[in-house]
């Protein structure tokens, strides 16, 4: 092929010589063309003119032959020679003889011997026309002479035969058309030099510009401009070239900071390409987390797969081959990878495939995370859940046998301890009522004493009993009308109430509660017990007992018109075993108020009280509702 | 009050010395001429002794108090034996114990108990309890013989 032979050279060097080449090439041609058209000229030209001549002379001749003069007949043949061109004329006779010719020695002789002496292509050619028999002008182009060869008859018996040379006037023509042809040949030449002159300004350097340009942004110098203006192609083309730099420059901007926020953060980035061995072709920055430089990893110096934790590898090449066959292109799993200082890094890897236009996968890429500190805290917190479903099960034993234990005590308690009671208050009775006669009073003061230590110490196991059992029982709700529930504790009651003359005044207004029925009777059982001990000597006592629904709770009051307390002992009031007064003056064991407490805490409710020293006492309770 | 024939003994299983001493005197203080026969078990294995005894023609008793912590068997075993038992079923069995314990009354009632009462600490009830389970049990209460 030319063409890529043709390209080897820079176009500012062959648009020149090319324009040179067909310069030549054209003069050549044209130099050809004009010569052929010199030769058809010239024998039109001679053949009109010896048709002239010819016709000339017939006229002279045939004058003279009338006249008879053969000297004059020789005269004007002869003097044909003057003309340019014609080398030959002969008058021929009806015998034969040449009675005219331009040479002397040719005449009075026959034609053959006359022209003996030219060259045989020559004689042929005037010994074939001579024989020509034809009236009138006539005029042939023999073969092998280049010549135009005329006879016409000239009355009333001759034959004058003219040879006219075509040689001659042809260069005579072809001289002055050579001048003319050097002439345009350098004019063409000229033309052509200015031509690429031209060129070189308006398009070859512009192009060696845009050429350089186009160099420097493919070696990835996006600074570079071409520079070029106009409005045609070239500057066109230039404008374009800059804008697409100035594309590529922000892209490659951007992708240098995307590149950099790979490289800074705990991702690490991977693109192999999918051919075999699978060649890493990108890594970021950020695999140098791993103990591995990008390098090592673009050689093959480390080879991923030999990264790879052992255990972790078949299930690996597994998914890939999977992927790669049948998809999904998208792929996220966990896998462990080995620090260069040999520890196993937990990596939980996204990756995807890439494919061409045809569908073939041509790259893998992946992004891994380091989740090895979540693994382990993972892991920790299995271990710490079994332990601690462990230690759960345990303690729950622990308390399981530790109520147990409390359970057995608290019987204990009631069994064991109340036994001897029964003795003690069952003998010292017995003693009082079969030994009365042998005691005096006061052996009989401290039997009475005995009994009466017997009693507290059973009022005393019953409220402990009592509170240990509200302490592990679990609140019943159940509904409650709580005037039915007050009525039935007033029962209780009655009769102390009767002997103290005490007025009851119930004021309940709330409808039918959800509580703990067992919980809720306690709590009034002690608090109108309490009311009626430290009211006693009040003429008359006086109990309010009322009830409220307010803002989403129940507010329940007991209030007496007893001793009362100071305020600055209220929260000891509350507590176990504690007593403001001494049991001789109101007795009681100290629990009947933390009893109080606990049974109202464990149904979610509150309780305080108010009071002054002498002017009784409000115990208020409240229940969320 | 009238004094009316008792239907048969009273069966007390008591281990404890004291508790026996006084409920004997209890029944013995009680507000009521007619005299009243009480058998007495000192433990469960003794109070389950009395099963063939009265197979063998023994009165069976109008009433057993029964004490519920009693060595080896315990006084809800030998309820249970009792109130599953082919003849002695009938039988009426009250339960005469320490324990307040709701478990306690609960699983005594499941057992078939007839009644269960709390040892009065107060002597003078205790002597008017005994006198109550007498005039009941043996007296208004009227069981297949």
């Amino acid at each position: 092929m030319v063409w890529p032979a043709l390209t080897v050279l820079p176009g500012r060097i062959l648009a020149p010589l090319l324009l040179a080449g067909f310069a030549f090439i054209g003069a050549a041609l044209n130099y050809v063309i004009q010569v052929q058209e010199f030769r058809d000229q010239v024998a039109t030209d001679q053949r009109r003119r010896l048709t002239e001549i010819l016709n000339f002379e017939q006229n002279r001749l045939e004058l003279q032959t009338g006249l008879a003069s053969r000297f004059h007949l020789s005269r004007i043949v002869a003097s044909m020679g003057l003309r340019s061109a014609v080398t030959n004329a002969l008058l021929v006779d009806a015998n034969g003889q040449v009675v005219g010719a331009m040479l002397r020695v040719r005449l009075n002789r026959p034609l053959t011997d006359a022209i003996a002496s030219e060259a045989p292509a020559v004689r042929a050619g005037l010994l074939a026309i001579a024989s020509s028999q034809g009236k009138g002008i006539e005029i042939v182009e023999p073969h092998g002479d280049f010549a135009l060869l005329g006879r016409v008859a000239i009355r009333p018996d001759m034959t004058l035969i003219v040879r006219n040379d075509l040689g001659i006037p042809l260069a005579l023509r072809a001289a002055a058309g050579h001048q003319e042809l050097w002439r345009e040949t350098a004019l063409i030449l000229l033309f052509t030099a200015a031509l690429a002159i031209l060129l070189h300004v308006l398009w070859f350097s512009r192009t060696a510009r845009l050429t350089q340009a186009v160099a420097a942004i493919g070696e990835g110098r996006f600074d570079t401009r071409s520079g070029l203006a106009g409005r045609d192609e070239l500057g066109q083309i230039g404008r374009a070239l800059d804008r697409m730099a100035d594309d590529l420059r922000i892209r490659q901007a951007n992708l240098e900071q995307l590149s950099a926020l790979i490289d800074h953060s705990p991702v690490v980035a991977i693109e192999w390409r999918n051919a075999a061995g699978l060649p890493v072709t990108y890594v970021s920055d950020s695999v140098r987390q791993w103990g591995y430089t990008p390098d090592e990893l673009l050689s093959g110096a480390v080879r991923y797969r030999d990264l790879i934790h052992p255990e972790d590898r078949p299930r690996l090449r597994t998914a890939l081959v999977s992927h790669l066959t049948g998809g999904p292109d998208d792929y996220r799993g966990e896998h462990r990878v080995r620090h260069v200082s040999g520890q196993w890094i937990w990596l939980d890897g996204r990756t995807w495939l890439s494919r061409d236009a045809s569908g073939r996968v041509t790259h893998v890429r992946s992004v891994l995370l380091d989740v090895t500190s979540l693994k382990k805290t993972e892991e920790a917190l299995l271990r710490l859940n079994a332990t601690l479903e462990a230690r759960v099960v345990e303690r729950t034993a622990q308390l399981e046998a530790a109520n147990r234990e409390l359970e057995s005590f608290s019987y204990a308690i009631s069994h064991d301890l109340k036994a001897p009671l029964r003795g003690i208050d069952g003998y010292s009775q017995i003693l009082l009522e079969d030994y009365r006669d042998r005691l005096d009073d006061e052996g009989r003061q401290f039997l009475a004493n005995i009994r009466r230590g017997v009693a507290q110490m059973h009022e005393l196991i019953e409220d402990l009993l009592a509170y240990a059992h509200i302490e592990r029982s679990v609140p019943q709700p159940e509904p409650v009308a709580l005037q039915q529930l007050v009525d039935e504790v007033l029962d209780s009651y009655a009769h102390e109430i009767s002997t103290l003359g005490a007025k009851i005044d119930v004021d309940v207004r709330t409808p039918e509660l959800s509580v703990d029925r067992n919980g809720l009777a306690l709590v009034l059982r002690n608090l109108v017990g309490n009311a009626l001990k430290f009211s006693r000597n009040a003429a008359p006592p006086r109990i309010g007992i009322s009830s409220r629904e307010e803002a989403g709770a129940m507010r329940l009051q007991v209030r007496d018109n007893g001793i009362g307390f100071d305020m600055k002992y209220h929260d000891r009031i509350f507590g176990i075993f504690q007593r403001l007064h001494r049991a001789e003056d109101y007795p009681g064991t100290g629990v009947g108020l933390a009893l109080v407490r606990k049974a109202i805490e464990r149904m979610g409710g509150t309780v305080r009280a108010e009071s002054e020293p002498g002017k009784g006492a409000t115990f208020l309770v409240e229940f969320p509702l | 009050m009238t004094t009316e024939a008792v239907s048969g003994p009273i069966l007390l299983v008591e281990d404890n010395n004291v508790d026996l001493d006084l409920a004997l005197r209890a029944f013995a203080r009680r507000d009521r001429t007619s005299p009243i026969e009480i058998e007495v078990a000192r433990d469960g294995e003794e109070a389950l002794a009395f099963l063939p005894r009265w197979e063998s023609g023994h009165p069976t008793p109008a009433v057993i108090l029964l004490d519920n912590k009693l060595p080896r068997v315990s006084g809800l075993d030998v309820l249970r034996k009792l109130k599953t038992h082919e003849r002695f079923r009938r039988i009426p069995v009250v339960m005469l114990t320490s324990s307040t314990e709701d478990e306690d009354v609960r699983t005594a009632y499941d057992a078939g108990v007839n009644s269960y009462i709390v040892k009065p600490i107060d002597f003078g009830r205790f002597i008017e309890v005994a006198e109550q389970i007498e005039v009941y049990w043996c007296a208004v209460n009227h069981t297949q013989r």
